[in-house]
C-alpha cells in the first residue's frame, strides 16, 4: 500500500489527496456536529440533517477516492496510467464549477419537462379513467427500454429531418454551449425519467385507490375528482416524492451519456473524459483527480436534492417521521 | 372497469409472451445460419438481385446478396434478413449469437440485485433505527455515484480478475438500491396499516409476521422489479457498450479496401453497439439500429410480462 501524507507537497498526484483530506474533513466535521449537538435535541432537530448530508458527502468522497485509486492501480483498460497533466486546486474547482453550471441548466430543464409529463400523464389516468389511456402506459413501457444513446440517435435524425425540410438548423453547433444544444440534451435526458415517474406514479396512485379510506369516501358519494385529489393524490405525496427522486438520480446517471453523445461540455461528458474514454480517432487521458471531483459535484447536487425530499417527504406523511423515530 | 383492466392485462401478457417468442424464433434462426456468414467469413462486396453493379457492405435488410470475399472468391448467394454489418456478416447471425451470453449476465446480475436488495430493505424497514441507518447510509453513498460512471470505474477496476466476475459485480452495485428503497417503503407501509398494529398487538411478530403481513404484498412489488430490472439491466448493458466498456476481451481492425473498418470479433449484446458512434459517423445505421432495437424488443418483452404477472396477483388488484 502506498503511504497517503495528509498534504500535497512532494505528492505524486496532488488532487488525489486533496480529495481525501477533504473526505476526511467532512466525515470530521459532521461527527463533530453529532457530538456537540446530540444532546440538545431542539438543536439537533435543526442541524442534525446536515450531520447526516456530510456524512453521506464525505462516504461518495471516500469511496469515490477508494474506488478511483484501486481502478487506476488495478485496470489494465483505459483507466490505466493516470495523465501525466495534473490540474492544481484552483484549476480543479474552476473547470468543475463550470461544468456543473451547464449541467446544472439541463437538469434543471429535464427535471422541469420529465415531471411534468410524467406525473400529469399518470393524474390524468387515474383521474380519466378512460380505455384509451390504457395506451399511455404502453408508450411509457416503449420509451424506458428505450436506451438513451437510441433515443439520442433518433433524436439527431430528428434534426436532420426538421433540416431537410425547413433548411433551418435545429441542432446547435456541436461541441459547444448554446441553447438549441442545451434544449436538445435535455429533452433526451428527461425522456426516459418521465416514463419512470409515469410508472411509479401511476402505481401508487393505483394502489392507493384500494385503500380503505378511498372506499369510505367514494360510498359517502364525492366527486371522482375530489376523490382523486384529496383521498388518493394527497396521501400518496411522500410515495410520489420517492418515485421523482428515483428519476432524478436516473436522469443524473444518464448524463454524462447524454452529454458525451451531443459533447456538451458538462459535468457528465467531463467525467466520461476525465476516466479516459474518448471520442473516436482521439486518444483518451485518464484524470483521476478531475473525475474524483466531477463525481463529488453531481453527488452533492443529488445528495442536497436527496436530503429535501425527505424532509418534504417527512413533511407531507408525519407518521413516516414517527416510524423512523420510533424504536422497533 | 375490472373486466377491462383484466382484459388489458391479458392483451399486454399475449403482447409480452408473443414477443418473447417472436425473438426466440428470430435467435433460433440465426443460431442455426452457418458460421461463415456470422463469424468466420469477412465479405467485401455482392451483387445484389435487381442491382446492376456490385455493392459494398453493409447490405441492407431483406436483401438477396451475391456474396464475394477480398481474394475474391464466390462465398455463394446469402438472404439477409436483418441486413450486414461492414463486414458483411449477417446481423441476425450476430445478434442471435450475442443474445445467449447477454441473457445469462442480466439473469445473474438480476438475481444478485434482488438479494442484496432484499436483504437491504428489510433491514431498512423491519430492523432496528441503527440498522436502518447504516442500511441507508451505504445505500446513499452507492447513489451518490452517477451509475454508468460508477459501473464503468468498478468493471474496469475488477476486469483483471475476470470480465464476467466484474460486470455481475459492476452491474449488481448500482442496482440493488431501488429494490431496498422498494422493499422498505412496502414494509413501511404495511407496518402503519390497522391489520399490522393489530397483529403486532396480538403477538404476532418476526418471521410469522413477515410471512403473513409482509411477504404477500412484496411478492407482486418484487415480480414487477424483477422484470423491470431485467430490462434495465439490458438497456444498461447497451449503455455501456456505447460507451466501450464490453464483456468481450478486443476489437478486431481489418483491413477493408482503402478503409479500415472495425468489426466485433467476441459477441455480446453491448459490444455489438461498441462501435456505434463510428457507424453513425459513417452513416451506417443498420448495424446500429439492429442490435440497438434487439435490446428494445428483449426490454420490452420482459416488461409487458412483468406487467402482466402483477395483473395475476390478487393483492395489485
Amino acid at each position: 500500500m502506498r503511504a497517503i501524507p495528509f498534504g500535497c507537497r512532494g505528492v505524486q498526484n496532488c488532487g488525489e489527496v486533496l480529495w481525501y483530506n477533504l473526505s476526511l474533513i467532512v466525515l470530521i466535521a459532521s461527527l463533530g456536529i453529532v457530538l456537540v449537538f446530540a444532546y440538545f435535541p431542539r438543536i439537533w432537530a435543526r442541524v442534525g440533517f446536515l450531520s447526516i448530508l456530510g456524512f453521506k458527502m464525505g462516504g461518495v468522497l471516500m469511496a469515490t477516492w477508494l474506488v478511483v485509486t484501486y481502478a487506476e492501480r488495478t485496470s489494465t483498460g483505459f483507466l490505466s496510467g493516470a495523465s501525466a497533466q495534473t490540474l492544481n486546486a484552483s484549476a480543479l474547482a474552476s473547470t468543475i464549477l463550470t461544468a456543473a453550471e451547464r449541467s446544472l441548466a439541463v437538469m434543471l430543464a429535464g427535471t422541469v419537462v420529465g415531471t411534468a409529463i410524467g406525473l400529469g400523464a399518470a393524474y390524468i389516468t387515474v383521474s380519466q379513467k378512460r380505455r384509451s389511456l390504457a395506451a399511455v402506459g404502453f408508450a411509457a413501457a416503449v420509451i424506458w427500454v428505450f436506451p438513451t444513446f437510441l433515443t439520442a440517435v433518433l433524436v439527431q435524425e430528428l434534426q436532420a429531418q426538421l433540416f431537410n425540410i425547413t433548411g433551418f438548423a435545429v441542432g446547435g453547433s456541436y461541441g459547444s454551449v448554446d441553447p438549441a444544444q442545451a434544449f436538445w440534451a435535455a429533452l433526451v435526458l428527461s425522456i426516459r425519467p418521465a416514463a419512470y415517474v409515469y410508472r411509479r406514479a401511476r402505481l401508487t396512485l393505483q394502489d392507493a385507490q384500494g385503500e380503505d379510506h378511498v372506499r369510505t369516501a367514494k360510498a359517502k358519494g364525492l366527486p371522482w375528482r375530489q376523490v382523486v385529489n384529496r383521498h388518493i393524490v394527497r396521501p400518496a405525496a411522500p410515495s410520489l416524492t420517492a418515485g421523482w427522486i428515483a428519476s432524478f438520480r436516473l436522469m443524473i446517471g444518464s448524463l454524462p451519456l447524454v452529454e458525451f453523445f451531443f459533447a456538451y461540455p458538462g459535468l457528465g461528458m467531463q467525467l466520461v473524459l476525465a476516466i479516459g474514454i474518448a471520442y473516436p480517432d482521439q486518444a483518451g487521458h485518464f484524470q483521476p483527480d478531475l473525475a474524483i471531483g466531477l463525481v463529488a459535484a453531481m453527488a452533492a447536487i443529488l445528495l442536497t436534492l436527496e436530503a429535501l425530499a425527505k424532509l418534504l417527504q417527512q413533511w407531507l406523511d408525519p407518521r413516516l417521521n414517527e416510524l423512523r423515530i420510533s424504536p422497533a | 372497469m375490472t373486466w377491462i383492466r383484466r382484459r388489458w392485462r391479458a392483451s399486454v401478457g399475449v403482447a409480452g409472451f408473443g414477443l418473447l417468442g417472436a425473438l426466440a424464433a428470430l435467435v433460433a434462426v440465426g443460431l442455426a445460419e452457418p458460421a461463415k456468414w456470422w463469424s468466420t467469413g469477412i465479405y467485401a462486396f455482392g451483387y445484389v438481385n435487381g442491382s446492376k453493379g456490385p455493392q459494398l457492405p453493409p447490405f441492407g435488410p431483406l436483401s438477396n446478396v451475391d456474396v464475394w470475399t477480398v481474394a475474391p472468391q464466390n462465398a455463394g448467394t446469402h438472404f439477409y434478413l436483418l441486413g450486414s454489418d461492414p463486414g458483411g456478416r449477417d446481423l441476425l447471425g450476430l445478434v442471435a449469437h450475442a443474445t445467449i451470453p447477454s441473457l445469462e449476465l442480466v439473469a445473474i446480475v438480476v438475481a444478485a440485485r434482488l438479494v442484496v436488495g432484499l436483504l437491504a430493505g428489510l433491514a431498512m424497514g423491519l430492523g432496528s433505527r441503527l440498522v436502518a441507518s447504516i442500511s441507508d447510509g451505504i445505500g446513499s453513498w452507492i447513489i451518490g455515484f452517477p451509475y454508468l460512471a460508477l459501473a464503468i470505474v468498478v468493471i474496469e477496476a475488477l476486469a483483471p480478475r475476470g470480465k464476467e466476475f466484474a460486470f455481475v459485480v459492476g452491474m449488481s452495485i448500482i442496482g440493488w438500491r431501488d429494490i431496498a428503497v422498494l422493499v422498505a417503503e412496502t414494509v413501511e407501509r404495511v407496518r402503519t396499516q390497522p391489520f399490522s398494529i393489530a397483529a403486532d398487538a396480538m403477538g404476532t411478530g418476526g418471521l410469522r409476521f413477515f410471512q403473513l403481513h409482509v411477504f404477500p404484498f412484496l411478492r407482486p412489488v418484487l415480480t414487477i422489479e424483477i422484470a423491470f430490472q431485467a430490462s434495465a439491466v439490458l438497456v444498461l448493458l447497451a449503455e455501456l457498450g456505447y460507451l466501450q466498456v464490453f464483456l468481450g476481451p478486443v476489437l478486431d481492425l481489418r483491413q477493408v479496401g482503402d478503409n479500415t473498418i472495425p468489426l466485433i470479433t467476441q459477441l455480446e449484446l453491448g459490444q455489438l453497439l461498441a462501435l456505434s458512434r463510428r457507424y453513425i459517423l459513417y452513416k451506417q445505421m443498420g448495424p446500429v439500429l439492429v442490435p440497438a432495437f434487439a435490446v428494445v424488443a428483449m426490454a420490452l418483452a420482459f416488461e409487458l410480462v412483468g406487467t402482466a404477472l402483477r395483473g395475476r396477483s390478487r393483492f395489485s388488484r
